[in-house]
């Protein structure tokens, strides 16, 4: 019985190797679809570790304080004159609220920025001398922002990598001076690389200058729309979130049926977004890449009924010496099988090397769990098996006589 | 089933070139009607025939006659309207597809005209073959197989593929295939149909030797009387019915009739 199957087996491989080109082209449809899907997961599963790795290193005691316009409704206040928040509010935070470390005011904007030999458009970020310690930044060279640099408005900046590089080339641009606007800036302190942060922006893409610089001297406001805080510790970001809304809504006098003028986000709820998104996206490749096993299978089901009506004779002898309709089934399940599962197999190999190089190609780590591979692997068994059927079915209910009678 | 199949080995080692007594294929008012309704073909008209084990049987007829829907029924590819056909007493209306299979592969050994090998099989392949759907281990096939081939001289060609082989090698080749079970009849449908006078003759040489050697019962399809002399008894059919059941004339015998003169005049 089992040295039937084996026997099936040998004859099965002998006949894909005789039809090398016809079983290679069959099997397209396999290797396609088992490695689409073990690159597509693997790849969207590497991205999403990359996320929630980058943002955990951003830290996940990271707050933002985010100014909301209540009255039209509008959604976040950037560059309006009237922000609800102040520098006042940050201080306050900062001392009052016992589950925040640090808390800040932040501007962005993005400048026109040159220097003496190149320019370029950078997002300059006002902040606070907290800034570097909440976002654990630290500096490789020159030295970091101080409180007198804040107070005193001082033309003073750090900056980034990039930035760097696209200013100053190989040159250290320590103690040089940029221009931004009208404006001056020394260069103070080169940060350390921190490459790109979850939403694909390259962090190292920065300047950093003394908040009022921004607010004062760029845009003409006088209070910053962002307050950046820390947590004490990942466990407390929670506690540190209702402290601060608290705070703020008494400091901003709103009445219990009034709404919050501002709004707190964590990295904590981001981390959760992008698992969310990863996952769904993962399961959407993996379904969009179902598909495409399915269309290997309807390839191998077309190559099995194309082979059926070919060997018919051959069939037909099979049956004249004595082939029962079991080994006729037999036989040619096995060759779907084996042609499925050397696809399958191929498609494992490529996939793997897929999704490594694409990985590789756009930064990520590839996750490869070894479930994905099963999954794939059966999956693309069952479906040559599932096509297969068919034509096997039409291969055994042959009657013997017609069959070889058949040219 | 399989205890008919399996008890009736009672094949004795006689020298005597004597038909024995046990009758291996019986025939019993066999009919046989093709697409019954309006235009039903009768096609077997209430066949009786036994061939006795050791026989050399041919049969004769003009196409049309119905002599390849006897071969069919004979060897176990289709089966009677009506009536009864035994092979080595087992009863094959009784039997399912699948036993229908498994008697085609331990009793009957098939020859054909056009030699049926399979084309991408090499010669030893082929020759397995059978062995491989009765179960027997590889070991033991291969040994099976070549010594199969040795007995028709091709043994040295038994990594080839047919189609690098001449006709007449190819029916040795299926010759050996058809023996390899020890089928207790051996089917042959103008077996000498596809080759030239020549190795015909070398073919029909190994046929009578099968007979007088082995004493294989051997029932032999033609059209050809040169074919049918090798033969120890020829009937002849004409349409669907047995108009002569005789012994094969020798030397000084009356003649092999001549199908020809026989067969229904076309309109």
């Amino acid at each position: 019985m089992f040295a039937l199957w084996i026997e099936c087996l040998k004859m099965g491989l002998r006949e894909l190797w005789r039809h090398r080109l016809r079983s290679f082209l069959t099997m397209i449809g396999m290797i396609m679809g088992v490695s689409v899907v073990i690159i597509c997961v693997s790849v969207v599963q590497g991205v999403k570790e990359s996320l929630i790795g980058d943002i955990r290193k951003a830290g996940r005691n990271m707050m933002f304080v985010i100014s909301e316009d209540t009255k039209k409704n509008k959604g976040p206040v950037t560059t309006k004159a009237d922000s609800n928040l102040s520098q006042a509010d940050a201080r306050a935070i900062e001392q009052e609220c016992d589950a925040v470390s640090m808390a800040g005011g932040v501007q962005v904007m993005t400048l026109q920025v040159t220097s003496d030999s190149d320019n370029a458009t950078i997002p300059v970020t006002g902040a606070t001398h907290k800034y570097t310690s909440i976002r654990n930044w630290g500096i490789i060279e020159g030295r970091d922002l101080e409180p007198f640099d804040i107070v005193a408005r001082r033309r003073v900046c750090l900056m980034g990598q990039t930035a760097e590089r696209a200013l100053f080339g190989d040159r250290n641009p320590v103690n040089r001076t940029i221009r931004v606007g009208q404006m001056s800036l020394k260069v103070v302190g080169i940060l350390e690389p921190k490459g790109f942060n979850p939403l694909g922006v390259d962090e190292d893409n920065v300047i950093i200058v003394p908040l009022p610089i921004v607010l004062r001297d760029v845009l003409g406001i006088k209070e910053p729309t962002v307050i950046l805080c820390s947590a004490v510790s990942d466990e407390d970001v929670e506690l540190a979130v209702s402290q601060i809304s608290d705070l703020l809504r008494q400091r901003h006098g709103l009445s219990e049926i009034d709404q919050n003028d501002f709004k707190v986000t964590t990295l904590k709820e981001k981390e959760e977004q992008a698992r969310t998104v990863s996952n769904q996206m993962t399961l959407l490749m993996f379904f969009l890449a179902l598909v495409s096993l399915l269309v290997g299978g309807v390839g191998i089901m077309n190559i099995m009924l194309v082979a059926v009506t070919e060997r018919t004779r051959e069939i037909g002898i099979r049956m004249a010496i004595g082939a029962s309709t079991k080994a006729i089934n037999r036989q040619f399940l096995i060759e779907a099988a084996v042609i499925s599962t050397a696809g399958g197999s191929v498609g494992v190999v490529l996939g793997i090397a897929g999704a490594a190089g694409i990985a590789n190609a756009i930064g990520v780590e590839p996750l490869m769990s070894p479930a994905i591979v099963i999954i794939a692997t059966s999956f693309s068994a069952g479906v040559g098996l599932l096509f297969g059927l068919l034509p096997t079915r039409r291969a055994a209910a042959l009657n013997p006589i017609d069959a070889l009678r058949h040219d | 089933m399989s205890e008919t199949l399996e008890t009736t080995d009672s094949q004795t080692a006689s020298t005597n070139r004597q038909v024995g007594d046990k009758v291996m294929v019986e025939l019993r008012d066999l009919h046989k009607i093709y697409d019954a309704g309006v235009n039903a073909v009768h096609a077997l008209r209430g066949l009786n025939i036994n061939v006795h084990e050791g026989e050399y049987m041919a049969i004769m007829g003009a196409s049309g006659s119905g002599k390849s829907t006897l071969l069919n029924i004979l060897g176990a590819l289709d089966v009677p309207s009506s009536g009864t056909f035994r092979l080595a007493d087992q009863l094959t209306s009784d039997l399912s597809r699948d036993e229908l299979a498994a008697l085609r592969n331990k009793y009957i050994g098939f020859i054909f005209q056009n030699f049926n090998l399979l084309a991408r099989s090499t010669v030893l392949e082929n020759v397995e073959l059978p062995m491989v759907y009765a179960g027997v281990s590889a070991k033991q096939r291969r040994e099976s197989a070549m010594a199969a081939l040795k007995k028709v001289d091709i043994a040295d060609r038994s990594h080839h593929l047919p189609s690098q082989i001449s006709g007449g090698q190819q029916q040795r080749v299926a010759i050996a295939r058809s023996l390899v079970n020890n089928p207790r009849v051996l089917l042959a449908d103008e077996p000498t149909g596809n080759l030239d006078t020549h190795t015909s003759g070398e073919i029909m040489k190994i046929l009578r030797e099968l007979h007088e050697v082995e004493h294989l019962t051997i029932i032999l399809v033609t059209h050809d009387p040169g074919v049918a002399a090798f033969s120890q008894r020829v009937i002849v059919l004409r349409d669907g019915e047995i108009i002569a059941d005789q012994p094969t004339p020798r030397c000084g015998g009356p003649k092999v009739p001549d199908v020809r003169a026989l067969s229904v005049p076309e309109a």
